[in-house]
C-alpha cells in the first residue's frame, strides 16, 4: 500500500533549512568568510589612514580574494545534502512523506538560502565593525587609488561616493545572490556525479576556470569573469567596461548558472532516476558514454614483457607493474594535446603583450623556444589550473588498492615494500613528466615559428614576461634557470602527489586526495597575494609561490629566495614521507571493486 | 586423512567505524579439508577471509599458517591462494595479461602454467578480448585461475560460485575436489547453507563475530 504523504512544504523547507543552518559545513563557511575578510583588513591597513569605512570595507573585501572563494563558502553549508541523503536513504524517508518535487524544492531552495546567508553574514559583518571604528570622512583624495575604489562602472563610483551604505550592502546583496547560485549549481552537481566532493569542488574550479579565461588569458569574454559580476575593481589594463550601456552583460554569468542549474535539475533530478539510485548504490550505472570503449585498445596499456617472468627481484617486478598499470598510452597524448596548446595559448599571450620583439627589430636574439618554455612553465594560473593539476589527476589513483593491487602487494609480501614502489613511481613520474612538458612546449614552439637557440633571445630584457626574475637571466645560463625551474615544480609535483597518496590512503577514496589538493593549490593563487604582509616563513606557505618563480604581487624574487621553495619542498617531504609509511603500514585493503 | 593443523586464528577481533566485526574468533584448519563458512551479508565472512589472507590487520589476536605467525615481518601468508568476491582484474587487460602481471610479481611461474592454468579453469589463454567484455561468470573463473597459479597448498575463496550459472557450479565443485585429492586444503565462503552442505568436509555459520560449526 502507498504511504500518502502528509508532510506540507513548509514544514519540509524549515526542516531542511534548520538542518543546513545548524550543519558544520556552516560553521565552517562562516569562519572561512570571516578569516579570509579578516586578512583583507589586514591588508587594508597598509593603506592611507585617511580611509573611510567604506574605504575600508571594500579594500577588506577585495583583498581577501572574497570573489574567489565564494564557491567554497556558498557550498560548504548544505550542497553536499543532496548526495549524502541519497546514500544514506535519508532522501526516501523524505519522499515516502512528501510528494518528490516539493522534496527536491526544499532542498534546493533550503540549499541556496544557507549558502547565501553563508556568503553575507561575514560581509554585513564587516560592514558593523567598519561604521562602528572608523568615523573618517568618506572620498578622502588619498584612497583615489585603481585598487582601493571602483573606477569604471559610472553608476557604483556615484553610489560609492554619495551613498556608501547602499554600496555595500548593493555588493553584499550581489554576493548573496551570487552565492545561492554557486551553491545551487553544487547541488545539482551532485545530480550528475553522486559524490559530495563533487558539490564543494566543482563550483569552485568552474569559477576559477572562468576567472582565469575570462580575466587573465582573455579567451573568453570579460564578463564571465565572476570578480566582474561581484563588483570588484579591476585590474585588466584592457578592460573594456567603459559605458554603462555594457551593464546588462553582468547578468549573464548569474543566468547561465542558473540555466545550467535548472537544466541538471530537469534532466538527471527525476524521481526514478534519484531514487533507484539511492537505493542501489552498487549498481553500474549504464552511462552512454564509457570512454574505455571508445579508446582503442592499443592506446589503452603498453605492451607487457613476457620475458620479465621469473627474472629479476619481486620488487623489481612489482615497480614495474605499476608502470605497466597506472601509465596508459592515452593518457601521454592527453599531456602533450594539453600541454601543446596550452603553450599556444602563451605564445599568442606573448605576441599580444609584446609585438615588437616578434618583428624584425628583435634583430639576431628573437624569441625562441626557451623563452616560450619559461613563459608557460612559469605562469601561475596554468600551473594551477593546468599544469599541476593535470599531473595530480593522472597520479591519484595509486590508492585506495583496487583488488588487483591487494592480490599484488599479497605477491609482493609487505605493505612497505608497496609503499616504495609507489614513492619511486611518483618520483620517476615527477620527473618524467617535467620532461616531458619540457619536450611539448619545446616542439610545440618549433612547429609554430620560434627558433630553438642556446642564446638569451630579446626577451631576456624584458624577463617578467616569461615569468623569470631579473638575477636568473643575467649570466647567459639556460641549464641553470631551467635546472631550478624545472626542480622547483618537479619537488612540487612530487609532494603534492604524496599528500594526494596520503589523503587516499586514509579516506579509502581515489578522488579525495585530488580534489583536497587541488582546492589547496588553486586557493593558494589569493592566499599568496593575502599572505603578502606576514613575516616571510607564511609568504612560502600557498603551494603556488613554491612551484613558479614570480607571481603577482610577488614580481620580485631576492637572490636568498633562490632556493627557498626548494627548501619548502623539502619539509613537505620530511613531513609525508613518514606520514604516508605510516599511512601504508596501518593499511587494511578492503573490498573495492575491479578497475579498469 | 591425517588430521594435522595448517592454519590457527586465535582470539580475532576487528572493529571499522565502532562496529564490531570479529569477537574474539577462534579457529582451527585441517590440511587436505575443504571447509566452509556461510553467513549473511555483513556477517564478517569476507572480513575474516581478509584478516587470513593478511590484507586485513586484527585489532587482537593472532593468525598462523603453515607454523608461521602473520606480523610485521611476515604481513602475507605464503603458499596460499586468495580470491576474493571482486575477482581481481585489470578490465581493459586480457585475461593472459592479468595473470602475467601478477607472475611477474610472484617471480616464480612460467609462461606455461599461466596458459596451463587458465585452460584448467575452461578460458582459452589466446583470447585476445579485454576482461571487461567477460561475463560475471568468466571473471570467478580468472580469479580462481589466479589463485590456483602458484600452485599453493592452501586455498581461501571468498564466494566463488556467485556469478557462476549451474554448470559452473557443477565445474567448481568437480575442480575443487580434484584439487582436494592432490593434497590441497580449502576454506571458501557461501551465502548458501545447501551449496555447502554438497561438498564441504565442516562447515562454519558467522553470526555476532564469531563462529560456529553448524
Amino acid at each position: 500500500m502507498m504511504i500518502k504523504p502528509t508532510a506540507n512544504f513548509s514544514n519540509t523547507f524549515i526542516s531542511e533549512l534548520k538542518r543546513a543552518t545548524r550543519s558544520r559545513g556552516f560553521i565552517i563557511a562562516l569562519l572561512l568568510g570571516m578569516l579570509l575578510l579578516g586578512l583583507g583588513l589586514n591588508y587594508a591597513s597598509h593603506y592611507p589612514e585617511e580611509k573611510s569605512f567604506v574605504d575600508q570595507w571594500y579594500l577588506a573585501y577585495n583583498h581577501s580574494f572574497y570573489f574567489q572563494m565564494l564557491p567554497l563558502i556558498a557550498c560548504f553549508p548544505f550542497a553536499d545534502s543532496l548526495s549524502s541523503d541519497r546514500k544514506q536513504g535519508y532522501l526516501e524517508r523524505l519522499a515516502v512523506r512528501q510528494t518528490f518535487k516539493k522534496v527536491m524544492s526544499a532542498k534546493f531552495i533550503a540549499n541556496a538560502f544557507a549558502g547565501a546567508l553563508a556568503a553575507i553574514l561575514p560581509l554585513l559583518l564587516l560592514y558593523a565593525f567598519t561604521t562602528l571604528t572608523n568615523q573618517n570622512p568618506i572620498n578622502h583624495p588619498a584612497l583615489n587609488t585603481v585598487d582601493g575604489r571602483p573606477y569604471e562602472m559610472q553608476e557604483l563610483v556615484h553610489l560609492f561616493q554619495n551613498s556608501p551604505d547602499l554600496f555595500i550592502l548593493l555588493v553584499a546583496g550581489v554576493v548573496f545572490f551570487i552565492g545561492a547560485l554557486f551553491a545551487t549549481l553544487g547541488m545539482a552537481s551532485t545530480l550528475l556525479v553522486n559524490h559530495r566532493f563533487v558539490a564543494l569542488s566543482l563550483p569552485f574550479l568552474l569559477a576559477s576556470l572562468l576567472q582565469y579565461f575570462a580575466n587573465r588569458a582573455k579567451l573568453i569574454p570579460w564578463y564571465l569573469a565572476p570578480s566582474e559580476v561581484l563588483l570588484t575593481p579591476n585590474f585588466s589594463p584592457s578592460h573594456a567596461f567603459e559605458t554603462t550601456n555594457e551593464m546588462p552583460r553582468l547578468f549573464i554569468l548569474p543566468a547561465s548558472l542558473l540555466l545550467i542549474s535548472l537544466a541538471i535539475i530537469v534532466l538527471f533530478g527525476k524521481r526514478q532516476q534519484v531514487l533507484e539510485n539511492s537505493l542501489l548504490p552498487q549498481k553500474k550505472s549504464a552511462h552512454p558514454l564509457d570512454l574505455t570503449k571508445l579508446i582503442p585498445a592499443r592506446l589503452q596499456n603498453f605492451p607487457i614483457k613476457e620475458s620479465r617472468l621469473q627474472r629479476g627481484s619481486k620488487w623489481g617486478n612489482y615497480f614495474r607493474t605499476q608502470l605497466n598499470i597506472h601509465i596508459r598510452p592515452v593518457q601521454i597524448i592527453v599531456i602533450v594535446v594539453m600541454m601543446a596548446v596550452l603553450s599556444g595559448v602563451m605564445l599568442g599571450w606573448m605576441k599580444l603583450q609584446l609585438p615588437q620583439v616578434f618583428t624584425a627589430e628583435a634583430g639576431n636574439a628573437p624569441p625562441n623556444t626557451w623563452d616560450l618554455y619559461f613563459r608557460t612553465i612559469g605562469d601561475p594560473w596554468a600551473m594551477a589550473l593546468v599544469t599541476a593539476n593535470l599531473f595530480l589527476f593522472m597520479v591519484s589513483n595509486l590508492q585506495p588498492q583496487t583488488a588487483f593491487g591487494q592480490l599484488s602487494i599479497k605477491r609482493l609480501g609487505a605493505r612497505w615494500r608497496s609503499w616504495l614502489a609507489h614513492l619511486g613511481f611518483l618520483l620517476l613520474a615527477a620527473i618524467a613528466y617535467g620532461l616531458l612538458i619540457f619536450i611539448v612546449i619545446h616542439l610545440t614552439g618549433r612547429l609554430l615559428g620560434l627558433p630553438f637557440s642556446t642564446q638569451w633571445s630579446v626577451m631576456r630584457l624584458s624577463f617578467e614576461h616569461i615569468n623569470l626574475v631579473g638575477y636568473l637571466v643575467d649570466p647567459p645560463n639556460h641549464a641553470l634557470v631551467f635546472a631550478t625551474v624545472f626542480g622547483m615544480s618537479t619537488l612540487g609535483f612530487f609532494s603534492m602527489s604524496l599528500l594526494v597518496l596520503l589523503i587516499n590512503t586514509l579516506t579509502q577514496r581515489r578522488l579525495i586526495g585530488y580534489f583536497i589538493v587541488e582546492i589547496l593549490l588553486i586557493s593558494s593563487l589569493p592566499l599568496a597575494s593575502i599572505f603578502l604582509n606576514l613575516p616571510p616563513f607564511f609568504q612560502y606557505v600557498p603551494i603556488i609561490r613554491n612551484l613558479v618563480m614570480r607571481f603577482y604581487p610577488f614580481v620580485l624574487r631576492n637572490l636568498d629566495q633562490t632556493y627557498t621553495s626548494i627548501y619548502t619542498w623539502l619539509i613537505w617531504l620530511i613531513v609525508l614521507l613518514p606520514l604516508t609509511w605510516l599511512a601504508y603500514r596501518k593499511q587494511d585493503y578492503l573490498s573495492h571493486p575491479d578497475a579498469d | 586423512m591425517t588430521d594435522t593443523t595448517i592454519l590457527t586464528a586465535s582470539k580475532i577481533s576487528k572493529t571499522f567505524k565502532q562496529k564490531e566485526v570479529l569477537r574474539d574468533l577462534d579457529f582451527n584448519l585441517s590440511e587436505n579439508q575443504i571447509v566452509a563458512i556461510c553467513g549473511t551479508n555483513g556477517s564478517g565472512k569476507s572480513v575474516f577471509m581478509r584478516v587470513l589472507a593478511g590484507l586485513v590487520l586484527p585489532d587482537n589476536g593472532s593468525v598462523t599458517i603453515f607454523g608461521t605467525t602473520l606480523d610485521r615481518k611476515n604481513e602475507f601468508p605464503v603458499n596460499t591462494g586468495v580470491h576474493f568476491d571482486n575477482s581481481g582484474l585489470l578490465l581493459t587487460e586480457t585475461a593472459r595479461n592479468n595473470l602475467l602481471l601478477l607472475a611477474m610479481v610472484s617471480n616464480t611461474i612460467s609462461k606455461e602454467r599461466i596458459d596451463e592454468v587458465i585452460r584448467l579453469v575452461g578460458l582459452e589463454p589466446m583470447d585476445k578480448r579485454p576482461v571487461r567484455t567477460y561475463s560475471t561468470g568468466m571473471r570467478q573463473r580468472l580469479g580462481i585461475a589466479q589463485a590456483l597459479m602458484e600452485d599453493p597448498k592452501l586455498l581461501m575463496l571468498d564466494e566463488p560460485t556467485t556469478g557462476l550459472d549451474f554448470a559452473g557450479q557443477d565445474w567448481f565443485h568437480d575442480l575443487i575436489h580434484e584439487l582436494q585429492n592432490q593434497g590441497k586444503t580449502i576454506l571458501i565462503t557461501s551465502h548458501s547453507k545447501e551449496e555447502i552442505a554438497k561438498f564441504c568436509d565442516q562447515a562454519y555459520e558467522m553470526a555476532g563475530g564469531q563462529l560456529r560449526r553448524i
